[in-house]
C-alpha cells in the first residue's frame, strides 16, 4: 500500500534542487514515478517528500544545436517515440521507445526518470551509450556534463549528486555513414538482456565500432574487447567478424543467475544479439546513411 | 425499464442466441458493485501481519507497540479467537487451517495477527510494528522429499471436514505428509508392459502458479444487533462459507448471511473460505463492520495452483495400440489442504488421459509442504495431467514414427468404453474435439536458417464434480416479470445472462423481463459452488425446472380461468394461449391479477442432484464416477528461434464439446478466455521459490501474458456433442479450453526441433538447453 507523501511542484530546476536539499534523504524527484511509485507501493521504499520535475517549463521537449540533439529530461518515452526530429535524426532511439513497456508507461515515464533510476533492466542506456550520450545535471545554478558510461555507476546508483537534477540529455548525431541497431531479448516484465551495436565507416571499411551491452550486470556496459574486433574491418567482412565480437562480449559481461536465466544463458543470449546487431548494422552500412 | 433496453435485448434472447449480457452495462460505465466497493458506517479496516518463514514455532506476539499506534481500535491474534470461535480451524477436505496462526507458522505468509483501525491506511501503517519471534523449525518444499521417510512432518495430525460428500471417507496416515493417495488399478499393468512392443517412461513437472482475478479477495463482516453477522464477500461459494462460518462459531446457519455482489474473476481462487473468517471474528470482536481486503501480492500467499511431478510409463505396440499405463502425481498442496485431496482424487480418475487402455495403474499422491496453501484453478489439476500425458503421447507416436493425430484417433475412447475408472464414456466428444482442431490447423513444418517452425495437437478430458447438488427459486411478479433466486456466483462468466435466458425461454418472455438476483444465502437457495465448469449443466437444470414450475402453475391457474382442460393450454410469449379451439390468450399479468386480485407472486422451485459411486479405495473402480464428462483440444502452430529458443504462437485453436452452446458469444469468449490464460502458464507464468520464500510474488517479476504476446490468430471452436441430461443438450465450458494448450504448443516445439521440453513454463533457457540435448 501506498503510503501517504507530500508532493511539491517547484517552478524550477533551482527550486527543486533546493527542496532536495531541504529535505535529504526524505525527498526523491518525480519524473513519471514508473519504477519509483512501484517500489513505494512494495514497502520497498518510502519517501515522504516527491518533488514532481514533470511541470517545470523547458524540461521536455527536443532540440537541435549543431551535431547535437538535446532531449529535456521530463519528455516522455511517448513524445521521444513520435518526435519528427527523433524520427528523422534518431530513427533507432524512436524504435526502441516503441518498446519500451507498455503506452500506458511510455505516457508518463519520462527519459530522464528512466535514466537516473537506474534500473539495470532498462532499454534507453543502453543505447545512449553507444551512441555516446552523455548527461547535463543541474544543482542551483551550476550545471555540469557527465557521460552516460561515468553516470551509471551501479544498479539503482548514478553519478548525481545530493541536489542535483538531471535536466538534459545530449546524443551527438551519428556522422554519415554511421549505422546503429538495437536489439532486445526478454520473456519477463523487463528485458533479460540488451545490446547496441554503432559502425561508423567510411572508404568501406569500419573506422569505429561502439558494442554496449545492458541487463546482464548492474549497468549497461561498452564491450571492449568485442569494439576492438570490428574496427578498422572492411564492411564486406563484418558479419564474420561479428560472430568473434559476439564471443568477446559474451566473456566480458558478468552476469548472475536471476529469474531471466542463468549465467550461461546469459552469456548465449548476448553472443547472439551482439553478433545480430554487428551484422545488421554492417548490412545497413552496405545502403543507406543515418542512425 | 427505459425504451432503448427493449432494443438492445430483443425477445430473441432466448437459449441459442447470443443477447448483450445482463450485467454489461453496469460494468462497462463502472457501476457495477464489487465487495471491495462497500464502505459501511462505521466500518473499521484490517491488515494481516503475514509470517516470514516458512516453518517456525511462535514463541511470541509482542503487539503493544501497534495497539497504542494512532487509529488502531486494535490487534487480534490466535489466542483472541479461541475466546470467541467454537472452533478455530476450517478447510473443506480436513479442518487444518487456522483463523490465525496458533503456536506454529507452517508457510511464508500466513496470518499471525490481526490489526483493526479507523482506515486501512493505518492499520497497514501498524503491521511493522507488530513484533513476532520465532523459532524456526525445519521445512520441506518439494512434494517428493515430503514423502520420504524422516521428512518434517507438515503437521502432526488432522481432522477430516466431513462437510462435502465425496471427501467424507478421507482417512489421512498418521506421521506422514500425504493427506490424500488415490489409487486405481485395472487390468494388469506389469503384464501390459511385458507384452508391449514399446515402453517409454517420462518425468513432467509444472510449476507453482497463480490465479491472478483482477479483483483480490475482500469481504466485510457486518454485526447485526441480534447476533447475525452479514458476511459480504468476493466468493465462489456463498453456501459453504455461510456452513463453514457456523461451524467456526458454534451458530446455526440461519445466523449467517452470506452475500456476494460481482466477482472480478474467481478461477478457483475465491472458493471455501479465504478471508471470511477472520473478517467474522474480528467483527465479533470489536462490534462493528469489518473490511478484510487483500492486496494483490497476498494472493500469492493465499493459495495457487498445486506445483506438480508427474512420471508417466506406457507400453505399446508397434501398430500403435496402447497397452499399459503407469501414472505418479505428486501433488504440492502446501500447508494447507484447501481442496487439494479433492484435486488429487478427481484428476486421478483421468491421469491416464481419454484412452482405451486395458492396463492401468495411478497413484495420485496429496502432499503437504512449506509453501502457501494450493487449490482449485481453472481445470482443476487436470491441465497439469494433460500437459504430462499429451506430452508423452507425441513421444510415443514419434518413437513408433505414427501421425499424432491418427495415433490418439486409434486410442481414443469412444462411446461405451469404460474409462480407467470403470465408468463408461457417453456423450463424450474427444474425437470430434480432436478432428476440429487439426483441421483448422496449417502451416508446414519448416526450418531456415536459425527459425523453425512446428504444429502441435493434444486432447484432454475432465471428469464434473460429482455428486453436487443446484438448488434455484423462480419468482414471477404481478406484472408477469421474473426473478430468479440462486447462489450461483457472476464472476464474469455470464452465469446471469445464461439462467435469465433459460427462464425467457421457459416462459416465453422477453430476457429483460428476467432478473437475476445475486447470492445472498438468507434468500438464494443452497448451491454446492460457482466452479468447475457445473453451473450451466447443475443450475441451468435446476433454474429450468424452476421455470417449468411456475409455468406448470399458471397453466393450473389459466385451465380453471379459460375453463378450458388443461391439455390443450400452452405457455407462449409471456401468455397461456388454447392450442385448440377459438384461439384465446391470458397474459401472464391477467392471470396473476385474476388469481390474486392485486400483485401476487408465484414460486417456482427446481432442484438438480448429480449422484456417484465412491471408488474402490483398492481399485479406484466404480460405475459412476462422474455425471458427465468434458473434451477439449488444442492445437499450436508456432515460430522458434533456434539462436535464442524465443517461441512464438502465430496460430491457436482451441475446441471444446459444450453439448450445446446456449450463448454462443459468452461460450466462445470462455474457449478464448481459458486458452490464453493457459498460453500464459504455458509460456511465462512460474511462483519463483527458495527454502519456501517466494522470490516473485508481484506483478513486475511474475510475467503474465499480455495482448502484446497473444496469438495473432486464436480459432475458438465450439463443438457440440448433446448431453441428454443437461439443460438442452448443454455442458459446461468453463475450464474445458484450458485443458490441452500446454502440450499443444510443447508438441509443436517438438515437431520444429525434434526436442522436448518436459518442466512448463517453456522458457526459453529451457528450449535452447533441450535443443543441446539429445533427439526425444
Amino acid at each position: 500500500m501506498l503510503k501517504p507523501f507530500t508532493l511539491h511542484e517547484p517552478a524550477t530546476v533551482a527550486e527543486a534542487s533546493s527542496l532536495l536539499g531541504k529535505y535529504g534523504e526524505a525527498a526523491r524527484l518525480y519524473a513519471g514515478g514508473t519504477e519509483l511509485v512501484l517500489v513505494m507501493k512494495q514497502g520497498l521504499a518510502h519517501y515522504p517528500h516527491l518533488v514532481n520535475v514533470k511541470q517545470i517549463p523547458g524540461l521536455s521537449g527536443v532540440r537541435q544545436h549543431g551535431g547535437v540533439l538535446h532531449i529535456g529530461a521530463g519528455t516522455t518515452h511517448r513524445a521521444i517515440e513520435k518526435n519528427p526530429l527523433i524520427l528523422d535524426r534518431l530513427p533507432r532511439l524512436a524504435g526502441l521507445e516503441e518498446g519500451v513497456a507498455n503506452v500506458r508507461v511510455r505516457n508518463v515515464g519520462t527519459l530522464g526518470g528512466n535514466l537516473a533510476f537506474a534500473e539495470p533492466h532498462a532499454d534507453p542506456g543502453t543505447l545512449l551509450l553507444a551512441l555516446g550520450a552523455g548527461v547535463r545535471v543541474q544543482r542551483g545554478d551550476r550545471i555540469r556534463r557527465i557521460p552516460l558510461g561515468e553516470f551509471f555507476v551501479d544498479a539503482y546508483t548514478t553519478a548525481l549528486e545530493p541536489e542535483e537534477v538531471l535536466v538534459e540529455v545530449d546524443v551527438p548525431l551519428p556522422p554519415p555513414g554511421t549505422e546503429a541497431v538495437f536489439l532486445k531479448f526478454g520473456f519477463l516484465e523487463r528485458p533479460s538482456v540488451n545490446v547496441a551495436a554503432v559502425l561508423s565507416s567510411s572508404d568501406g571499411t569500419v573506422r569505429e565500432a561502439r558494442v554496449a551491452v545492458g541487463c546482464v550486470g548492474p549497468k549497461p556496459i561498452r564491450c571492449q574487447t568485442a569494439e576492438a574486433v570490428l574496427a578498422g574491418v572492411p564492411v564486406r567482412e563484418i558479419p564474420s567478424a561479428a560472430q568473434a565480437a559476439g564471443a568477446r562480449a559474451a566473456h566480458e559481461i558478468d552476469p548472475i543467475q536471476d529469474l531471466h536465466g542463468s549465467a550461461d544463458f546469459k552469456r548465449h543470449i548476448t553472443a547472439v544479439l551482439v553478433r545480430r546487431s554487428i551484422t545488421a548494422a554492417a548490412a545497413r552500412l552496405g545502403g543507406g546513411t543515418g542512425a | 425499464m427505459p425504451d432503448g433496453r427493449d432494443h438492445a435485448h430483443p425477445p430473441s434472447g432466448g437459449i441459442g442466441t447470443s443477447p448483450l449480457r445482463a450485467d454489461g452495462l453496469s460494468k462497462v460505465t463502472g457501476s457495477a458493485l464489487y465487495a471491495r466497493h462497500l464502505r459501511i458506517p462505521g466500518m473499521l479496516h484490517a491488515a494481516l501481519v503475514r509470517s516470514d518463514r516458512p516453518h517456525a514455532r511462535i514463541l511470541a506476539i509482542r503487539s503493544d507497540g501497534a495497539r497504542r499506534a494512532p487509529g488502531i481500535a486494535g490487534v487480534m491474534t490466535a489466542a483472541d479467537v479461541r475466546l470467541l470461535a467454537r472452533h478455530e480451524r476450517y478447510g473443506p477436505a480436513f479442518r487444518d487451517q487456522p483463523i490465525l496462526a496458533s503456536e506454529v507458522v507452517r508457510h511464508v505468509g500466513e496470518p499471525v495477527a490481526a490489526i483493526v483501525a479507523e482506515t486501512a491506511a493505518a492499520a497497514q501503517a501498524a503491521v511493522p510494528i507488530v513484533e513476532v519471534v520465532y523459532e524456526d523449525l525445519p521445512g520441506v518444499f518439494d512434494p517428493v522429499e515430503a514423502m520420504q521417510p524422516g521428512a518434517p512432518l507438515v503437521h502432526e495430525r488432522v481432522e477430516p471436514a466431513g462437510s462435502f460428500a465425496d471427501l467424507r471417507g478421507l482417512e489421512p496416515a498418521a506421521g506422514t505428509n500425504v493427506c490424500l493417495h488415490f489409487r486405481l488399478r485395472r487390468g494388469d499393468v506389469s503384464s501390459g508392459i511385458r507384452n508391449a512392443d514399446e515402453v517409454v517412461e517420462e518425468t513432467f513437472t509444472t510449476p507453482i502458479t497463480q490465479h491472478l482475478p483482477m479483483e483480490p479477495h475482500a469481504v466485510v463482516a457486518v454485526p447485526e444487533a441480534n447476533g447475525r453477522l452479514v458476511i459480504w464477500s468476493s466468493t465462489q461459494s456463498p453456501s459453504f462459507v455461510r456452513s463453514e462460518l457456523a461451524y467456526l462459531l458454534g451458530v446455526s446457519e440461519h445466523a449467517v448471511d452470506v452475500r456476494v455482489p460481482y466477482l472480478g474473476g474467481g478461477y478457483g481462487s475465491k472458493l471455501y473460505v479465504k478471508l471470511e473468517a477472520v473478517a467474522a471474528v474480528l467483527a465479533l470482536r470489536f462490534r462493528r463492520p469489518v473490511a478484510v481486503h487483500n492486496s494483490l501480492e497476498d494472493l500469492f500467499y493465499t493459495n495457487n495452483r498445486h506445483a506438480t511431478r508427474i512420471v508417466i510409463r506406457s507400453g505399446v505396440t508397434r501398430d500403435g495400440q496402447l497397452l499399459a499405463r503407469q501414472v505418479q502425481v505428486y501433488w504440492d498442496t502446501g500447508a494447507y489442504a484447501d481442496i487439494g485431496p479433492r484435486i488429487c482424487q478427481k484428476s486421478g480418475y483421468t491421469a491416464s488421459g481419454p484412452y482405451r487402455i486395458p492396463h492401468v495403474s495411478i497413484d495420485s499422491y496429496c502432499v503437504y509442504t512449506n509453501h502457501p496453501p494450493a487449490g482449485a484453478f481453472r481445470g482443476f489439476g487436470i491441465p497439469q495431467l494433460v500437459w504430462a500425458y499429451e506430452s508423452h503421447t507425441d513421444t510415443l507416436a514419434r518413437r513408433l514414427a505414427l501421425d499424432p493425430v491418427e495415433f490418439r484417433r486409434r486410442n481414443l475412447l469412444q462411446a461405451g468404453d469404460p474409462q480407467a475408472t470403470g465408468t463408461v464414456v457417453r456423450h463424450a466428444g474427444f474425437r470430434e474435439v480432436l478432428d476440429a482442431v487439426a483441421q483448422r490447423l496449417r502451416s508446414p513444418r519448416i526450418r531456415s536458417g536459425h527459425l523453425a517452425r512446428g504444429v502441435g495437437v493434444a486432447v484432454g478430458m475432465k471428469a464434473v464434480l460429482t455428486p453436487s447438488t443446484s438448488l434455484a427459486i423462480v419468482h414471477l411478479y404481478g406484472d408477469g416479470s421474473a426473478a430468479v433466486a440462486t447462489s450461483t456466483v457472476e464472476m464474469g462468466q455470464g452465469a446471469e445472462t445464461l439462467l435469465s435466458q433459460i427462464v425467457a425461454t421457459e416462459l416465453g418472455v422477453p430476457l429483460h423481463r428476467v432478473h437475476v438476483l445475486h447470492p445472498d444465502t438468507d434468500v438464494t437457495p443452497f448451491d454446492t459452488l460457482t466452479a468447475g465448469s457445473r453451473s450451466t449443466f447443475h443450475m441451468g437444470n435446476a433454474v429450468r425446472r424452476a421455470a417449468q414450475d411456475v409455468g406448470q402453475q399458471l397453466l393450473d391457474r389459466a385451465a380453471r380461468l379459460l375453463e378450458a382442460p388443461r391439455d390443450v393450454l400452452a405457455i407462449e410469449d409471456g401468455g397461456v394461449v388454447t392450442r385448440e379451439g377459438p384461439r384465446r390468450r391470458l397474459t401472464f399479468a391477467d392471470i396473476m391479477e385474476k388469481t390474486f386480485g392485486q400483485g401476487g407472486t408465484l414460486v417456482g422451485r427446481g432442484e438438480d442432484r448429480s449422484h456417484a459411486r465412491h471408488p474402490d479405495p483398492a481399485t479406484g473402480q466404480s460405475d459412476q464416477v462422474t455425471a458427465f464428462w468434458f473434451s477439449g483440444a488444442a492445437g499450436a502452430e508456432i515460430e522458434l528461434d533456434t539462436e535464442t529458443g524465443e517461441v512464438r504462437v502465430t496460430h491457436l485453436v482451441c475446441a471444446a464439446d459444450v453439448g450445446k452452446a446456449l450463448h454462443p458469444r459468452l461460450v466462445e469468449g470462455q474457449i478464448r478466455g481459458a486458452a490464453v490464460m493457459q498460453l500464459s502458464q504455458t509460456l511465462y507464468e512460474a511462483v519463483a521459490t527458495r527454502d519456501g520464500q517466494l522470490l516473485n510474488p508481484n506483478l513486475i517479476d511474475y510475467k503474465v501474458l499480455t495482448t502484446a504476446e497473444a496469438p495473432a490468430r486464436l480459432d475458438a471452436v465450439i463443438v457440440e456433442v448433446p448431453h441428454p441430461d443437461g439443460p438442452y443438450g448443454a455442458k459446461g465450458v468453463g475450464e474445458t479450453g484450458s485443458f490441452a494448450i500446454a502440450p499443444a504448443v510443447a508438441n509443436a516445439i517438438a515437431d520444429a526441433t525434434g526436442r522436448r521440453v518436459r518442466d512448463l513454463p517453456l522458457t526459453p533457457q529451457r528450449i535452447l538447453e533441450a535443443l543441446e540435448g539429445a533427439d526425444t
